[in-house]
């Protein structure tokens, strides 16, 4: 119940959502429902009674069997990061740059397809709330159906709708000249964008489209400008963790800096010292590439 | 006419952004109003009641914007090229090759020959064009366009926009943020509608005109600012409303130790009373420290004594440490912050600064790459130039700070209130 801030309250209440953080790389999301049969969470920590979170306070800690875990409200990067899957998803770089390409805001109209796990859905949903809706689109019936249920359980039915529907073949429904952004996250995107175009309003509005191969952008890519969109710009945008850590190396000291020694009285036994530092370093393996994204204009 | 239809289109006194492909710049049109191109001083006022998203071209001769139909502005990539590949065997810089002079290139000019189609004029005169490498070809066409099309669309201003603007011609004074970074800044904060948000803004109030955009006016806003007034340009390029601009609390960062339970504030009141102002309090009890602020001042420091936030955005100029640190704990617990810096020294003395604190979960310092693709038919590839940092970002989550590796110890001789099971 409680994706957005304006409806956060404090302490963890009967229905909302909650994210469990066990260690940096595992976070779990626990619905709480009492009526629901499977109220324990097992947890390298130990197990956690879902129904004794209630009336604690987020960001606070619960000790364990073996350890501790702590309370965190949801968000939609946390929601990414704990979703169960049913697709391939998108993440944090590619979300975050087609909320800013598709120029959201609160208010914007935005339709989607297709809706897959809703990785990108739940962070179009904060961002278009209160008064901006998100017409989602999905031909897979179980995808849809759970879809459904994950928005009602985050208490986002009046921002999203979730729609069964092929949109290669009918677009984006009943929506004509009524939307500010499409974004399309599909295996032929070319094939939504007769459909996109009309579902848009003309005069500036935006589309988006996520690919992992270039021969899908270059279809797209032409079928975009076929249809009279303009201002085209593909892009592919990746995030690296740093890792901060103080690391040591041996310095070789020369002679004459050996012969005067430590302090004067002293000389070291072999020339080498230690020096320390600081540093980020660049992990062995990073992310090479999520997908290319091409955005376009409407006029 | 529909308010709505209306709203489509360009007021007086109207914020607008003057885009090119490669190129944006925020101006103010309307009545009297000029704007300063490649040193050229133009009139807006043709804009005046042409729809947002207008394609207009500067004529030079009159210095005015001229409305021009909208030609795919790829077309003339697309033209004249075939694969790559071309052969450059016989190319010879003679210096010769340019079959017009710039007497009859500007003649064409004057005639009223316009962007594209002098563009296609001075290809087809060019006798080694044909011969050039698909590269070489690019880069000619794309300076022959830098050089010859003033050719602009008018645009409401929008985040991404902001940064185009200035990402083509002051990015130092944003801190290097790209809107990549940007974006996910945003993302990171979960800044939304209602938000309180706390803005420590060194870049032109770029991350306050952000947080704006996305709380819609329906939030709060702290703007610590450098300097003893804000000043904002990026902000100011929106034109958002009044009734906005509102919900915005400005705080200079001189004034920022106010805020600490350790200072007392005191009126500034009238000019004359100023001085005795401060003597005329005599014996409060010795730790606290007395400040004097104007009401705007003191009004933002109330607020922050009063609130805690949703979400705190911070790119400055400042070392990030000391600030980060002092600012923290006006966030609600479970809500995030992200730093933005140029540099990766001051973020990764923060993260360590961070780290021993117990009171901040998911510490994560990440830098970003954004790259460019021109997708052509048979000619798709990188840009040939990409922007080489973002800056970084450090981020992480407020929580509460217990002991609890000391309950922990007691949980295993003690079974307890049941916060744990089985
Ligand atoms: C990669 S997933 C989208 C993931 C999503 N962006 C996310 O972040 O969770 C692609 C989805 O598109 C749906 N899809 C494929 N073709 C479709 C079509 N013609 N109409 C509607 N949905 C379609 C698939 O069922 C799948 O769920």
């Amino acid at each position: 119940m409680s994706f957005l801030t304006s409806s956060n309250h404090p302490t963890v209440a009967e229905g909302d959502t909650v994210m469990i953080y066990i260690d940096y790389s595992t976070i779990l999301a626990a619905q709480i429902d009492l009526s629901a049969k499977q109220s324990v969470i097992h947890t390298k920590k130990g197990p956690v009674s879902l129904k004794n979170l209630i009336g604690h306070r987020y960001g606070t800690k619960l000790t364990c069997k073996s350890g501790y875990v702590q309370i965190l409200q949801p968000t939609p990067e946390l929601w990414t990061k704990t979703l169960p899957f049913r697709t391939q998803i998108l993440y944090l770089p590619d979300i975050s740059m087609i909320v800013m390409h598709l120029d959201l805001k609160p208010g914007s109209l935005v339709g989607e397809s297709g809706t897959g796990s809703g990785s990108l859905s739940h962070a179009i949903a904060r961002t278009v709330a209160p008064s901006g809706h998100l017409y989602t689109f999905d031909y897979h019936d179980v995808r849809v159906q759970q879809a459904r249920k994950e928005v009602v359980q985050h208490g986002l039915e009046d921002i999203i709708t979730v729609q069964l529907a092929d949109v290669y073949e009918n677009g984006y429904g009943t929506l004509e000249n009524h939307l500010d952004a499409v974004m399309l996250d599909l295996p032929m995107p070319w094939l939504a964008i007769p459909h996109a175009k009309k579902a848009l309003k003309k005069g500036g509005s935006r589309v988006g489209s996520f690919s992992p191969c270039i021969e899908q952008v270059q279809r797209t890519c032409e079928e975009l400008k076929k249809h009279g969109f303009s201002d085209l710009v593909t892009l592919e945008c990746l995030m690296r963790p740093l890792e901060v850590k103080v690391m040591n190396m041996n310095s070789w000291q020369p002679p004459e800096v050996r012969a005067a020694g430590v302090d004067g009285d002293r000389r070291p036994k072999t020339p080498f010292s230690q020096i320390s530092f600081s540093t980020a370093i660049i992990p062995k393996e990073v992310p090479g590439h999520s997908g290319f994204l091409t955005f376009a204009s409407l006029f | 006419m529909t308010s709505e239809a209306s709203a489509s289109l360009i007021q007086d006194g109207a914020r607008v952004i003057f885009q090119r492909k490669d190129w944006s710049k925020e101006a103010t049109v309307g009545a009297g109003k000029s704007l300063v191109i490649s040193k050229l001083k133009i009139k807006t006022d043709e804009v005046i009641g042409l729809p947002y998203g207008t394609l207009v071209e500067l004529n030079k001769q009159t210095g005015k914007f001229d409305r021009v139909e909208a030609v795919e502005e790829d077309d003339f990539a697309d033209i004249e090229f075939g694969e790559a590949g071309g052969d450059n065997r016989n190319l010879v810089d003679t210096g010769t090759a340019q079959g017009l002079s710039t007497g009859e290139i500007a003649e064409l000019k004057i005639s009223g020959v316009k962007g594209m189609e002098l563009i296609n004029n001075i290809v087809q005169n060019s006798s080694t064009f044909g011969d050039r490498q698909e590269y070489g070809k690019e880069k000619y066409v794309a300076k022959k366009k830098e050089k010859h099309i003033y050719r602009f669309r008018i645009l409401r201003p929008t985040l991404r926009l902001a940064c185009d603007v200035y990402s083509s011609m002051k990015v130092n004074k944003i801190n290097h943020i790209r809107v990549d970074t940007l974006a996910i800044m945003l993302s990171l904060s979960n800044i939304q509608a209602g938000s309180k948000v706390l803005v420590v803004d060194g870049v032109q109030g770029l991350l306050l005109a952000a947080a704006m955009e996305r709380t819609g006016g329906t939030g709060k806003i702290v703007h610590v600012h450098p300097g003893p007034q804000p000043i904002i340009p990026a902000y100011d390029l929106f034109g958002f409303p009044d009734s906005w601009t509102d919900t915005i609390h400005h705080l200079s960062i001189d004034n920022l130790e106010v805020v600490s339970s350790h200072v007392e504030i005191l009126p500034k009141g009238e000019e004359s009373m100023e001085t005795d102002g401060a003597s005329s309090d005599g014996p409060v009890e010795p730790p606290l420290k007395k400040r004097k602020l104007n009401a705007l001042q003191t009004a933002s420091a109330n607020y922050m004594k009063e609130n805690t936030m949703d979400a705190l955005i911070m790119a400055s100029r400042h070392h990030p440490k000391s600030i980060l640190l002092f600012l923290l704990p006006f966030l609600s617990l479970s809500k995030n912050f992200v730093v933005h810096c140029a540099y990766r020294e001051p973020l990764v003395d923060t993260f360590q600064a961070l780290r021993g604190l117990g009171s901040v979960l998911r510490i994560c310092l990440n830098d970003t790459a954004l790259r460019y693709y021109q997708v052509l038919p048979s000619r798709t590839h990188p840009e040939n130039s990409m922007s080489g940092s973002g800056g970084f970002l450090l981020s992480g989550t407020t929580v509460e700070k217990g002991a609890a590796a000391v309950v922990e110890k007691e949980q295993e001789s003690v079974p307890e209130d049941g916060k744990e099971e089985e």
